[in-house]
This record gives structure tokens, sequence and C-alpha cells, in this order.
């Protein structure tokens, strides 16, 4: 327990955390206002022309069941967050030497790097949620002033909720992702290499030449995670539940390669 | 407890290095570090010091040997070992973006140490003032202060140094050399390398010296100097340098100046040979001694490139 708490404390101490944290809340600060401008002086119908959603209507902010809606947007980028964060605090370690320093206070290896790979998971919930709700926060304003808050049941709020927490939770495992690949790399670049090459460009190519194989790759799993619905214009069905498990196993086997090796490995060159 | 707070057996790190080829950073290594006092673990660049240290606290993976840590088998109870050893490995590796007082903090916050303690340690290194201030503006000296704090934290019976002096301007080495004398006073153990050979002949109780990843030399400071055998020379200082290099050259002795003496090369026994030859020449000796050999000689001549490689099974002298 006291080394999950001052893994959470050095992570937090992190310059790229506090950076990736304090852009999250410019980006919030930006939206809230351009939300604000856009929706001035218009009604309810020209704000939905065309079907279209707008983040000054409360009921907007997340449809459920086609996971789309300003949440959604920033789903995108707390998960990108949480990897980057993940992933600086793991090879930003190796960088600076102090996996030698901790290693001299808490030789169990294997204890050592799942408290730091917990630590940034529980951080990056924690934080992801706080944000989502400082995002929301700041379309109130137009919301309240401009648009509607109107239609908002009690299902709408626990779907809402909901998809915060699974948001945090994909943003938690974009975290953990990050710090097992920075350890197998032992840098930053090495886990960002490897996580746009595979979801960029590997899972498009598969996707193109084997769409059966589709419902195996990480942006099909996620997205259906993330709405917790069906994904349209997609050849397979799968339930929201096997996306998790499915995304649960590929990261357990990650962070089980990342803690093997790290267990073995030497620390330091030889002299 | 044998009574030795560090011992290594027949230890072997092997590295593979280019084209896949097996390189020994240590080869055959055997150490023993009796319970109180400084050791000096001395050796060149590449000599194997650092890797010893990384096997020793679990960093690195022995090819093979044996290890133990205040009794404690490594790797399999070096997480009970480590709670009584503070070490330092290589250059100070500290968290930039804390201040040395969180620094002190967060690793004291893993053995539940308490913050009284960590105040205490901030006055012992001398970084009270600046403790609040962020690591990565401290200088490199100030950075090993408090890495030499980190190690003091948990009041260990066993204290592993690498390089502690470095970085640090004079006033900081000997500050370092009064603490670790200080520490060993009280009854601890100081296991620390370095290349100042000056300060490890003035701070050690025993040292080991390495070459090629093998101990050469093993013991006391007197014992690894007595181990070498005595210096062929004598040292005679004489008004009239030049005369009596003269008049030693008459009797057929090899003779030259040296720093304000003449060199005799000659064995200490025979002195009487010497004061007699000046003697003749009328040349009236005030001073006459055998010319000493210092650590620093004694390591430059068993660590040079072309001395005979030492014998496997390296026994320990005066052990």
């Amino acid at each position: 327990m006291n080394l999950l708490v001052v893994e959470m404390r050095r992570a937090l101490h992190r310059r790229v955390v506090r950076v990736l944290i304090l852009m999250a809340l410019i980006g919030c600060a930006a939206v809230g206002v351009i939300a604000f401008v856009d929706s001035a002086g218009k009604s309810l119908a020209e704000l939905q022309v065309n079907g279209n959603h707008h983040p000054a209507v409360m009921r907007d902010w997340w449809i459920a069941g086609g996971g789309d809606g300003a949440l959604s947007v920033s789903s995108f980028f707390l998960l990108m967050g949480g990897l980057v964060g993940g992933a600086s605090v793991a090879g930003a370690e190796w960088r600076a030497g102090t996996v030698t320093t901790m290693l001299t206070w808490e030789p169990r290896r294997v204890r050592a790097h799942l408290s730091r790979t917990a630590a940034c998971g529980i951080l990056a919930a924690v934080i992801a949620f706080a944000l989502q709700t400082v995002f929301l926060a700041s379309l109130l304003p137009a919301a309240l002033l401009n648009g509607s808050t109107a239609n908002l049941d009690s299902h709408w709020w626990i779907s809402l909720v909901a998809a915060m927490l699974r948001t945090s939770l994909l943003t938690a495992i974009g975290a953990v992702l990050g710090v097992a690949l920075a350890t197998l790399g032992r840098n930053t670049a090495f886990a960002l290499a490897a996580v746009f090459g595979w979801i960029a460009i590997l899972e498009g190519v598969i996707r193109g030449l084997k769409p059966g194989l589709a419902r195996f790759l990480w942006g099909e799993n996620m997205t259906l995670i993330l709405t917790w619905a069906q994904l349209d214009n997609v050849s397979f069905r799968r339930g929201p539940l096997v996306a998790l498990i499915t995304i649960a196993l590929y990261v357990s086997l990650i962070v089980a390669a990342a803690t093997l090796v790290f267990r073995r490995r030497d620390v330091g060159s030889a002299s | 407890m044998t009574g030795n707070v560090i011992e290594v057996e027949g230890l072997r790190k092997e590295y593979r290095g280019r084209g896949g080829k097996r390189v020994a950073a240590i080869d055959n290594l055997d150490l023993a570090v009796p319970e109180a006092g400084v050791f000096g673990f001395l050796g060149p660049n590449g000599s194997g010091k650092t890797t010893t240290i990384r096997c020793l606290l679990g960093l690195v993976r022995p090819t093979r040997g044996r290890i133990s840590l205040v009794g404690l088998p490594v790797p399999g109870e070096l997480h009970h070992a480590i709670r009584r050893v503070g070490a330092i490995v290589e250059s100070p590796a500290l968290f930039p973006t804390f201040t040395g007082r969180e620094n002190l903090r967060s690793l004291a916050a893993i053995d539940r140490i308490g913050a009284r303690r960590v105040e205490e340690v901030l006055g012992l290194v001398g970084l009270g003032e600046r403790a609040d201030d962020l690591v990565k503006k401290y200088s490199l000296g100030m950075r090993q202060r408090l890495a030499l704090g980190a190690t003091l934290l948990k009041d260990p019976e066993l204290l592993i140094l690498d390089e502690p002096a470095n970085g640090l301007d004079p006033a900081g080495i000997r500050q370092v050399r009064a603490l670790m004398r200080q520490l060993a006073d009280e009854g601890r153990t100081v296991f620390v390398s370095s290349h100042i050979l000056a300060e490890i002949e003035h701070t050690c109780d025993r040292v080991a010296i390495l070459r090629h990843g093998r101990c050469v030399a093993q013991g006391t400071v007197r014992e690894v100097l007595a181990s070498a055998g005595a210096s062929e020379a004598m040292l005679v200082k004489i008004d009239d340098l030049d005369a009596g290099v003269a008049a030693l050259h008459r009797a057929g002795f090899g003779a030259e100046r040296l720093d304000g003496h003449v060199r005799v090369a000659i064995a200490p026994t025979e002195a009487d040979r010497v004061t007699r030859a000046l003697a003749e020449g009328q040349q009236w000796v005030t001073d006459l001694r055998p010319e000493e050999r210092s650590l620093e000689d004694l390591f430059l001549e068993l660590t040079a490139d072309d001395a005979p490689p030492p014998a496997r099974g390296h026994e320990e002298v005066g052990a």
C-alpha cells in the first residue's frame, strides 16, 4: 500500500502529467467558450438543425446506444492522454535512472512494477473522471443560458455517468498499456511507437485485408466498450462485455510480459 | 552471521558482447567484508566494481557464484537484507521534480520511516536550508549529499557507496570522508568503491583491489602494502645532492635525485653501505629511510595492463 501511494505521488509530480492535465483544462475552457458563443441567440431548432447534436443541448452530451455526443469526443483525447502519461511516467524512470534507486528500497521487482502499473491506472481513471466532469461543467453556461436542459430523465443521467466511468476505465487501460510497453522498451518513445504503429497501421491493414478478424482488434473492442452497444457498419456482432473481456485479456498479457521482462532483465550496464 | 557483512564466492558475470561473444565483467571474484569499518573497493574503470555492487543489490543477475548480504543470501532474501542496507549506485538518481525533502520523504514512506528521521538526515548531510528546493536545481555535489542522506534514512548497518565523492568539491570530499569514518566508528560497515586512492588510504581500514573483474589484493591497507613486498630502494637526504649521487656512483650504486632526496637502488638491510660510501665522499647523511610505497603506487602496479594475471582462487592477504 505504501509503495502504491509513493508511486501515485511520484506519477503526479511528473511534468508530463501536469502538462497533460493543464492542456485538458485549457481545452475544456476553450470548448465551453466556443459552445457558448456558437449557441448565443439561436433557438433550439437552429441548434439541432439537420439532426445535429449541439453541446448547448444537455441531452446531446451523451446519446445512449449510439455513443455520440460531446462526451464521446473527450474520450479519444483522454485515452491518448492516459497512454502518453503512463508511457512517460515509466519511460522517465528509465531515463532518470530512478528505477535503480527504487530497487535499492524495494528489490521485489514484481511488486515494484505492479505497484507502479496500478498507481498509473488508478490515477488515470480518477483524473479522467474529474476532467470529464470539468468538461461537462464547462458546457453548462451554454446549456443553461442559450440551449436546453429538457428531457433529462434518470435513465439519461445513469447512462451519462456509466459512459464517464467507461471512459475512465479506457483511460486507465491506456495508462497501464503505456507503462507496460515503456517498461518493455525501457523508454517512452518505444511505447508510443508500438501503440500508434499497431493501431494506426497494422489494424488498418487487417481491417482492409481480413474484415473477419476486425472483431479481435483493439479499435473495435474499445469502441464497443465506450458505446456499450452494437457497432454500425461492421460485419460482425459482438457484445460489449465480450469486448471488455477481450481488452482485459490483451492488457493482462502485455502487463504479464512486461512484469516478466522487468523481473528478469538486468538493471544497469557493465562497468 | 559469520562476522562478514558481505560475502562473495566465485562470482562471475558475463555479458553478451559484439557478435554474441560472451565477455566476463567479473570473473571468479571472492570477497569478504568484515563487520564495522570502512572497506575500500578499488579498481580502474571497467574493472567490475559497479557490476559487483549491482550484483550485491540484486540489480544484475550473476552468471554464477554465491552472495550474501548482512548474513542473508542474495537474491533470495534480498528484500529482508535491504532493510539493513543503504546504497548509492553510480551517479545519484533522484526524482528531479521533487524537492530534497520530498525525495527523502517519498523513499522513507516505503519503509514507514518517520518525518523526524528525514529532518535528522537532512541536517546530517548539510541540506537543511536547501531541503525545499527542487532537486533539478541542485548541483551535482548537493545531489550526491542528498543521495548519501537517502542511504542513511534506514539507519543501516551496511552502507554501499559507489564513488560517493564524485562531483564534490574538496570541502565536500572532506565532509564525506569524515562522515564515512564517523559511521564506521559507530559500528557500521561502509563499503565504498573509489578511484581516489589517497581518500581510500586515509579513510579505509581494509581494501580490495580489482583488475579485469578479479580481486588481485585484499586485506588491511598495511597488509596489502606489505604483501607487495618492501621497496628495494632507500631515500637519503644530504646537503649536496649532486655530490652525493656522484659519490654513490663511484661506489657502484645506482642512484638518482628524487624530490629533494637521493634515491639509491639498494635493499634497506644494506643501509650501512650507503652511509659509508657517502662518508667517503665527504657527504653527511641527515636522513636515511626505506622508500615507502603508497597504495596508489601499488594500485597502479597491480592494475597495469602488463601486470601478471592474478592467480585463480586468490588468497586474501592477512585473512
